[in-house]
């Protein structure tokens, strides 16, 4: 009985001299999404250490909290996450787990981005899960719009001065140029996409909303009949339909997602062409920054000039 | 009939989550309610010796379990959980820990009881402190809530040595992130002693205490090795000492493309208990492996054995054979159908077939890895 007693605070204390942060010269930060990492890295330059727990090629909404990545966030000074609930079936424990109160949830060590931006199909009223796996806050995609994606890049440069004040200057001088940069790049891909003249899209879940907000795209039709449910066989043939009526030219499937319904689908449909696109940096061994994101779906898009 | 701590029961539910309900719409998302979530377990259960077409007890239609869960942060330094399990009481259980003179009571009665109350700190680092009644660290499976059995039941050695219901106790845990490069958690409990089975102070001061050291290596983006040893010491319940040890580890694989439909897990779990001077099973000894295989986004094909014997003196072995399929539409609901082939002590071959449905609303953080 002793034992236990005096053994807690002596444990407890071990604990605080062990994980106790060495002096690092550069900020370690941890991100949810691979997005986030690459966006930290260029506004952090060599001042940051970054790391995202989500690798490119996974959904993130159903990542397992391996306690892995709990080790990862207990030596952690930052965490962002994109937030919009895309993050809440696994980070809570994740933070809990990391045992490392300078990433809680309301210190200047946790940032959610989403709170950031102008979020999309906020629904209003009460939601249910009868309408699949919604999100309450918001469509939690918007990495995929470059101009948001600027907004975020001078959200975290803020929070990187804040963390370093030292280098503040550094910091907001690389997000304002990587929020011009994409701002430039972005008329000309919405000029590219407008010569494309693809105009209507089926893809297979609400992925890609702001890309096709931005880029004035519309998505005719989802390969999920309800968030986060497979395609029924019901549903594949309402979605013919409609792209034959639509004279739907392109399917982009996320590459997380399996593609046979999506060729099921372009097997019906004369003229329509897939194309399996990866959506988040490192989710293609060619997609290596979140320039590079952009311009995979947009020649994704100007494929279907070759009809095929 | 509906006892009257059920209706008390049902009351304090309406008011806990109706009542505040109300106004959700218009609060949400800023609302300072806990997260709530109920999970309900139905269970269908035919069990039959070989050769006889008499059903064993425990078989039929039941309600297996409710559980509700009620979590929130209670300032910037503490969470707190109540989780409480409603469940048939005195119901005899279609298992091997079942004798064939047990009979289910013609009146259903149900109990509610807590399964895990505490607080936990969430300010410190390296450790979590814990206070309050919980499951304790004593092995891997003991820490899990029925709804997140990897089967149906809990392997053998489980409820023979941690009871039918597993072992839940009042204490308090500290588990420590040890500062090395892989995950490497140290966990010691001091637990009061309220276990027939296993643990139980007599008026003495004594303490029963509880380690678990577990690693978790990363072998690669795709898959990790978990391993963990746990102990316990403490009084029991005739006066004695009752120790346990213990050995548990899970090879999990799921790929980064793809992972989305296919994965698999090889796990396995071995304990040893010494409870002095109990009449029967004073020294007892089991393991159990299994295998998880997700064949499709939405299909599991698991199989697991199992046995459990005396170590010296005390009743014979029993060695039991599981398979179990099971449709898992979303996180919040699945259907499971396991069958299974065991010897119990009599050397006689049971076979049993059993049907849950799992289901959750409400917002339940997420399962352990």
């Amino acid at each position: 009985m002793k034992t236990i007693f005096i053994a807690s605070p002596l444990i407890a204390a071990a604990a605080m001299f062990t994980a106790a942060p060495t002096a690092h010269a550069e900020l370690s930060v941890i991100t949810t999404v691979t997005d986030l990492a690459a966006i930290v890295q260029e506004v952090g330059g060599a001042e940051v250490k970054v790391e995202s727990i989500c690798r490119g090629s996974q959904d993130p909404h159903y990542i397992e909290p391996k306690p892995s990545y709990m080790v990862k966030a207990s030596h952690a000074d930052l965490l962002i996450a994109v937030g919009l609930g895309l993050e809440v079936g696994w980070l809570p424990s994740i933070i809990q787990g990391a045992r490392n109160p300078r990433i809680a949830k309301g210190q200047p060590g946790f940032l959610e981005v989403g709170s950031l931006i102008e979020a999309l199909d906020v629904p209003s009223g009460k939601v249910s899960r009868a309408e699949g796996d919604v999100h309450p806050e918001g469509n939690p995609h918007f990495m995929l719009d470059p101009i948001r994606v600027g907004q975020v890049a001078l959200g975290i440069a803020k929070r990187l001065s804040e963390l370093d004040p030292v280098h503040a200057t550094q910091y907001g001088t690389r997000a304002a140029a990587l929020e011009h940069r994409l701002s430039d790049k972005t008329k000309a891909w919405q000029e590219r996409v407008r010569k494309s003249s693809v105009s209507k899209v089926i893809t297979f879940h609400q992925t890609l909303r702001y890309f096709f907000a931005r880029f004035h795209l519309e998505a005719v039709a989802i390969l999920e009949p309800l968030p986060g449910v497979p395609p029924t066989a019901k549903h594949i043939l309402e979605v013919i339909g409609k792209a034959k009526a639509e004279k739907v030219q392109l399917i982009l499937v996320e590459n997380f997602f399996d593609p046979a319904v999506a060729e099921r689908v372009a097997k019906d449909v004369a003229g329509l062409r897939i194309a399996v696109v990866p959506v988040a940096v490192g989710g293609d061994a060619a997609v290596q920054t979140i320039d590079e994101v952009y311009e995979t779906l947009v020649r994704a898009i100007e494929g279907t000039k070759s009809h095929g | 009939m509906i006892g009257l701590h059920v209706r008390i029961f049902a009351i304090w539910v309406y008011c806990v989550l109706v009542i505040p309900t109300a106004d959700a719409a218009a609060s949400a998302p800023q609302s300072m309610n806990p997260d709530i979530s109920v999970s309900m377990l139905s269970l269908y259960r035919q069990a039959r010796r070989s050769g006889s077409s008499e059903a064993m007890p425990g078989s039929g239609a039941s309600l297996q379990e409710v559980e509700l869960q009620l979590a929130a942060d209670v300032d910037p330094y503490l969470r707190a959980s109540t989780i409480l399990s409603v469940h048939p009481e005195d119901q005899p259980p279609a298992s091997p820990t079942a004798t064939e003179s047990m009979s289910a009571p013609p009146d259903q009665k149900y109990a509610i009881e807590p399964e895990e109350v505490f607080v936990e700190t969430t300010s410190l680092p390296g450790v979590i402190f814990k206070i309050g009644r919980f499951h304790p660290a004593l092995g891997r499976h003991n820490t899990l809530h029925a709804h997140a059995f990897p089967f149906i039941d809990a392997p053998l050695i489980n409820q023979r040595l941690l009871g039918a219901d597993g072992y839940g106790d009042v204490g308090i845990s500290a588990a420590v992130l040890l500062p090395l490069p892989w995950f490497s958690e140290l966990t010691v409990q001091g637990l009061q002693g309220h276990s027939p089975d296993l643990f139980a102070a007599q008026g003495t001061s004594a303490l029963a205490q509880v380690y678990r050291w577990r690693q978790l290596v990363e072998l690669s983006d795709a898959a990790t090795l978990d391993v963990g040893i746990s102990g316990g010491v403490g009084p029991n319940f005739y006066n004695g000492r009752t120790t346990v040890r213990g050995g548990d580890f899970s090879l999990k694989w799921r790929p980064s493309k793809g992972g989305k439909y296919h994965a698999f897990a090889w796990s396995g779990e071995y304990l040893q208990g010494a409870v002095d001077r109990r009449p029967d099973d004073s020294r007892l000894a089991g393991f159990a492996t299994w295998m998880q295989v997700q064949v499709g986004e939405r299909w599991w094909l698991q199989g697991r054995g199992e046995a459990v014997g005396a170590v010296a003196g005390g009743s014979g072995r029993q060695t039991k054979y599981s398979g179990l399929i099971g449709f898992i539409p979303t996180e919040f609901s699945g259907v499971r159908l396991q069958v299974d082939r065991w010897f119990d002590r009599q050397e006689r071959a049971v076979n049993s077939l059993a049907l849950q449905g799992v289901f959750s609303i409400g917002a339940h953080p997420s399962h352990s890895y």
